[in-house]
């Protein structure tokens, strides 16, 4: 919201600089976002008339122009492109010097332009520091008058002030509530005219007001007006109007914008004429009734929302906009002066709704005091009056609640004392509050009591009284203490601390971190193998980009993938957060973490992936199986179909699935845009059931007293049989003196004719005594045999 | 006899010990080596002639000639390789580049969470991570004396889930499905189940409608809660000046600006002095001299009654004295400490994944 400050000046004495006032405001009561200083206009700067326009002979996006200034005409260079015959210009005669908002000021020098001398300039909006830029030159109304000084002339060499109320505040969204807070921040008096209506109603238009729905519409307060002639406003009022960003329309208009500007109270006004029987009634509309408002636009509305109806039609769209068909125009000569008061959460509703937002919704929704309105009316009287002295008060209407006493409300300077940590003597609480408009009484016991007026809604509770004191007298008077006090050790959440050290350990071992939104498109869903409407959907998502709530991490990873191939080779990332499940109930959240190993493509990062989650596994005393997982099974991992189906493996801790690990199929990466010349494989942990199967505290195993015998052996099987099967085996057979058999090579190339031909190093030990090479070869070869009777292998 | 024999080679065995020690090349040692141990060398004169001893004699003297010579070899052996060393050493480039680990890291927003976890922890706050992101009206807006159709609604625009509207399983909460717009939502679900005193900190992810330079659809939060009987808003400051200086790690001011939050009364924004110009003024701070952080205040009467706490107090209670708990509550970004420390103008860089960005940190 826009004010201004010579109009702020009106009610309250200003003694400080404005930006001080600017920090004052904002640390105090309404942040100020911006202060945007007057224009301050060159007195060389006048207004001209473009008398003729010709071509530039040197230039062709140059022409020349005639410009009238009134005691002389001028012949000058002109660029702008909207430059016509007629108009109404703003001319920098030489010496003028120019502001503009950015940059440094120009003082105006005779020019040659292109071989043409140009004794002046005719100026854009951004030459005369009125915006940031600007296509063309600025052109005036064809009333403007020529020579005139142009500051003269354009007048609003205001200083304007962009003001962020506080949502609950509706008291500050006028001049006077925001100079109210001035005087009660800087200690100045405030100055409120209490204009009275003191002519009396003639009563020849009648008009009956009814209000069928109280709940909507607490209070109606109008007065018809007859007499009235539609002109332009005088000049303070449209200047007021533009400092504050509104466009001047005519008296009656501009009225109803100054007073809402003043006050904070919209108004409406109403051509009398049009109102059919004499008659409105403000009402609740029902469903699919139509009423078109102001911009043509026809409304169709449902039930509830609130609405003026004459004796024949529908009228207003209440509290939101006029209706078309009451709207003045410029025969309008009786009015209806509508100052109402609808209700917040109505005409919140109806404005959503209906899509529809204006200014005097911003108002009525954070709760326009009820008790103001017949002030509100007495004064735009005065002012029309002042206009048109022959108009005439033909009926004062006030209808519903006129009657809105202060709230009380009890105020313990010790509970203040208690809640902020700072006390004040009781003067000071009590002219802080008065400052603000509010009665203060003593009570018993050294208590206040304060009265609260009708404009300050938001003020119910004592907590919110000594808010009001806390930022009047200066949160910046605040101690800054140590919180102390008895308290038992917290508990701790559980696994957080196992999870910080997961991501910890995973990085380690060479991943990068990343964090995708958790937003995913139909898109996306459908790359990575899945169905959309198995996912969670956002019902307003900002873009179809982020429609669905993820439920694997595989999609988000590799568009990241994609993005960053060119800039690495060799890239290993993961991601750990929260994926998101549609139930038949309640949506549930799923903590998972996933790791993408990427390589070229003739290493295999499958085994990578296998070995990275292994690594993690041990780190946290996990004791795991793995199997293989079939096509068709479902193991928690939504986005199994993204993954090779022959080649993957899911982590078992007991029966619960703890983790998977999968290359990643080359067709899926081709739909991500990820080249085919490199392997890329996926592994996943399922933090609950991971952690739970982690024994946090590991057990000792004592060391060996006696040495190993250390031997290799090598053999060809044929390919389809499993290393887990044969490593079964060899335990099996290797009994209790085979303490550990190691795989260290695994050859399938040529060399091994079609078979797979795998090396192990074996060790064996016994606890009791030096284990003799002869009783170790015995079972080494005890080994051997069993696996040629198991499965044909041959030694090599 | 023999005692000759013995102090002959004690003294041939010193000798060639201390040549030895002196040589600094290979040339020169090899030569050592056969003036000793050579065919012709000294020592092996001396084994040579043993056979000459009476057999009384014969294995002591062998014995100690034997363990002579093998203390030449091993001390030949031990200079050879270390003049052979020092010889490659000359032939290595140091200043080549040594060999890197593979390189991984976390994401600054974990980073930063880190920190503030540990911070928190420290201060005795419990640290809540895992509540839900796919919140109910209920906690994240009602409970917080936000109802609905509060104008206070539009300063978050909420994400809705579609087609949710039911009770949430043993939450206590019913209404519509949203995406959480501030991890205040964890308020009421700790104070519902504990009695204070307490001190909490909840951490995550939040969701707004909203992107631009500054803000993006998903980002984190933490919201800090503490209740006791006497917890003052001189507390909240005193608070947040140490948390601040600790996140940015530097000594901050920390102020306090009206501000409307429904669920704290009295109610402020917090701004910390400007890290970075020292309060100056510079183009971070917007030449003001502070970095808006977050909001904060004392938690609303009825914030603490809808919790359960405070059953007696209300609109209808004539006198302060029957008020038990009170606390603050503060609640900002993750992200926005992280950019200020190191300079980052730009949020969405958090969650473009750009691996040059990441790692940087």
């Amino acid at each position: 919201m826009k004010v201004s400050l010579s109009w702020l000046k009106d009610y309250v004495n200003i003694k400080i600089p404005v930006d001080k006032l600017a920090e004052e405001l904002t640390m105090r009561s309404i942040e100020v976002n911006t202060v945007e200083k007057g224009a301050q206009f060159d007195g060389q700067i006048v207004i001209g008339r473009v008398v003729v326009v010709s071509k530039h002979p040197n230039a062709d996006k140059l022409r020349l122009a005639v410009v009238d200034i009134g005691r002389e005409k001028l012949k000058v260079v002109c660029g702008a492109a909207n430059l016509e015959e007629g108009q109404k210009i703003v001319f920098g005669q030489i010496g003028a010097v120019l502001r503009p908002l950015k940059g440094d000021e120009v003082k105006l020098k005779k020019a040659v332009i292109r071989g043409i001398e140009s004794p002046g300039m005719i100026l854009s909006e951004m030459e005369l520091g009125l915006s940031e830029e600007a296509r063309g030159i600025m052109v005036l109304p064809d009333d403007a008058p020529v020579g005139k000084k142009f500051r003269d002339y354009f007048g609003t060499n205001d200083t304007v002030l962009d003001l962020d109320v506080l949502s609950n505040r509706p008291d500050c969204m006028g001049h006077i509530g925001v100079a109210r807070e001035i005087a009660a921040i800087t200690g100045s008096r405030l100055n409120l005219p209490r204009p009275k209506l003191k002519d009396k109603p003639q009563k020849n238009c009648p008009l009956k007001v009814e209000i069928a729905d109280q709940k909507i519409c607490p209070r109606y307060s109008a007065l018809v007006i007859s007499g009235l002639e539609i002109k332009d406003s005088p000049k303070i009022i449209q200047d007021r109007l533009k400092s504050c960003g509104f466009r001047p329309i005519n008296n009656v208009v501009d009225l109803t914008n100054y007073l809402m500007l003043d006050l904070g109270q919209p108004f409406h006004a109403f051509d009398y004429d049009k109102v059919e029987g004499s008659f409105m009634r403000v009402r609740a509309a029902k469903n699919n009734e139509v009423v078109t408002t102001l911009d043509s636009v026809p409304r169709k509305l449902t039930s509830g929302i609130p609405i003026i109806e004459d004796g024949k039609k529908l009228i207003d769209l209440a509290g939101i906009m006029g209706g078309e068909n009451s709207e003045i125009d410029k025969k309008t000569v009786t009015i209806v002066l509508q100052a109402a008061v609808f209700e917040a959460i109505a005409i919140r509703r109806a404005s959503r709704i209906l899509g529809h937002r204006t200014g005097a919704v911003g108002l009525f929704e954070k709760g326009v005091d009820p008790a103001g309105t017949m002030d509100a009316l007495a004064k735009a009287y005065d002012i029309l009056k002042k206009q048109l002295p022959d108009i005439k008060l033909e009926l004062i209407v006030d209808e519903g609640r006129s009657s809105f006493p202060a709230c009380q409300i009890p105020l313990n300077p010790k509970r203040a004392e208690d809640l902020l940590g700072l006390s004040w003597d009781q003067a000071k609480i009590k002219s802080a509050l008065v400052s603000l408009g509010m009665g203060v009484e003593k009570n018993q016991k050294n208590n206040l009591l304060v009265s609260v007026p009708s404009f300050r809604p938001d003020l119910s509770i004592e907590e919110d009284l000594i808010e009001e004191v806390a930022r009047i007298l200066g949160y910046d008077l605040l101690p800054e203490t140590v919180i102390s006090g008895d308290l038992a050790p917290p508990e701790q959440e559980k696994d957080r601390r196992f999870s910080q050290e997961l991501s910890q350990y995973t990085a380690s071992l060479g991943f990068q971190e990343v964090i995708n939104y958790s937003f995913i498109s139909g898109q996306l869903i459908s790359r990575a193998g899945l169905k959309a409407e198995d996912h969670i959907e956002v019902a307003n998502p900002l873009s179809d980009e982020q429609k669905y709530m993820r439920s694997e991490h595989l999609s988000s990873l590799l568009s990241c993938l994609a993005k960053n191939i060119r800039i690495k080779e060799e890239i290993r990332l993961f991601e750990f957060g929260q994926v998101y499940f549609k139930t038949k109930s309640v949506p549930e959240e799923k903590l998972i973490l996933s790791g993408l190993i990427v390589l070229q493509k003739n290493e295999d990062s499958f085994f990578q992936a296998k070995g990275a989650l292994a690594g993690i596994m041990e780190h946290f005393n996990i004791n795991w199986s793995e199997e293989e997982i079939s096509p068709d099974q479902n193991v928690l991992c939504p986005y199994w179909s993204a993954c090779d189906q022959s080649g993957a493996v899911k982590y078992l801790s007991g029966k619960k699935v703890i983790g998977t690990c999968a290359p990643v199929n080359s067709a899926v990466l081709d739909k991500f845009d990820i080249p085919s010349d490199i392997s890329v494989s996926l592994m996943t942990v399922f933090f609950d059931a991971f952690s739970a199967a982690s024994q946090k505290i590991k057990e000792f195993s004592p060391l060996p007293k006696y040495p190993s015998v250390y031997l290799d052996m090598a053999f060809t099987v044929s390919p389809e049989i499993m290393y887990k099967d044969i490593e079964a085996a060899i335990y099996k057979a290797g009994g209790k003196l085979l303490s550990k058999a190691e795989l260290f090579d695994v050859y399938t190339g040529k060399q091994a004719r079609g078979q797979k031909s795998l090396a192990f190093h074996l060790e064996y030990r016994a606890d009791d005594r030096t284990l003799e090479l002869s009783e170790a070869q015995g079972l080494h070869d005890q080994i051997a045999g069993k696996l040629k009777k198991l499965f044909g292998a041959e030694l090599r | 006899m023999s005692d000759t024999i013995q102090s002959n080679l004690e003294e041939l065995k010193e000798r060639a010990l201390a040549e030895i020690a002196k040589v600094r090349d290979s040339k020169s040692l090899r030569s050592l080596e056969l003036k000793y141990l050579g065919r012709h060398g000294e020592l092996t004169r001396v084994l040579r002639n043993i056979k000459d001893l009476s057999a009384d004699l014969r294995p002591r003297i062998g014995q100690l000639a034997n363990e002579v010579r093998d203390e030449l070899k091993s001390a030949l052996n031990r200079t050879e390789k270390s003049v052979a060393g020092q010889k490659s050493q000359r032939n290595i480039d140091v200043t080549l580049p040594g060999k890197k680990p593979v390189k991984g890291g976390l994401h600054p927003v974990t980073q930063m969470l880190n920190e503030i976890w540990r911070i928190f922890e420290s201060m005795n706050f419990q640290v809540i991570t895992r509540d839900p992101e796919i919140e109910t009206d209920y906690f994240n807006f009602e409970s917080l004396n936000i109802p609905p159709d509060h104008p206070a609604r539009d300063m978050q625009d909420t994400f809705y889930i579609r087609g949710a509207r039911r009770a949430r399983e043993g939450r206590g909460g019913e209404g519509d499905l949203l995406l959480r717009t501030h991890t205040t939502a964890s308020q009421l679900h700790f104070m519902k189940d504990h009695k204070p005193p307490f001190r909490v900190i909840s951490t995550g992810k939040c969701y707004r409608r909203d992107s631009d330079v500054t803000h993006t659809p998903m980002f984190h939060q933490f919201d800090g809660f503490a209740v006791d009987r006497d917890i003052t808003m001189a507390d909240l400051k005193g608070t947040l000046k140490v948390i601040m200086s600790e996140i940015l790690g530097k000594e901050v001011k920390v102020r306090f600006r009206i501000s409307y939050f429904p669920f704290v009364e009295p109610g402020a924004e917090f701004d910390v002095s400007c890290t970075l110009c020292q309060g100056k003024g510079c183009s971070t701070c917007k030449h003001t001299g502070w970095l808006e952080m977050g909001g904060c205040g004392m938690i609303h009467p009825n914030v603490l009654r809808e919790a359960g706490l405070n059953s007696d107090s209300g609109p209808a209670r004539a006198l302060s004295s029957k008020v038990h708990w009170q606390g603050y509550a503060f609640g900002f970004g993750v992200e926005r400490p992280f950019m200020i420390r190191h300079k980052i103008s730009d949020l969405r860089l958090f969650f473009d994944n750009d691996l040059r960005f990441l790692e940087q940190f």
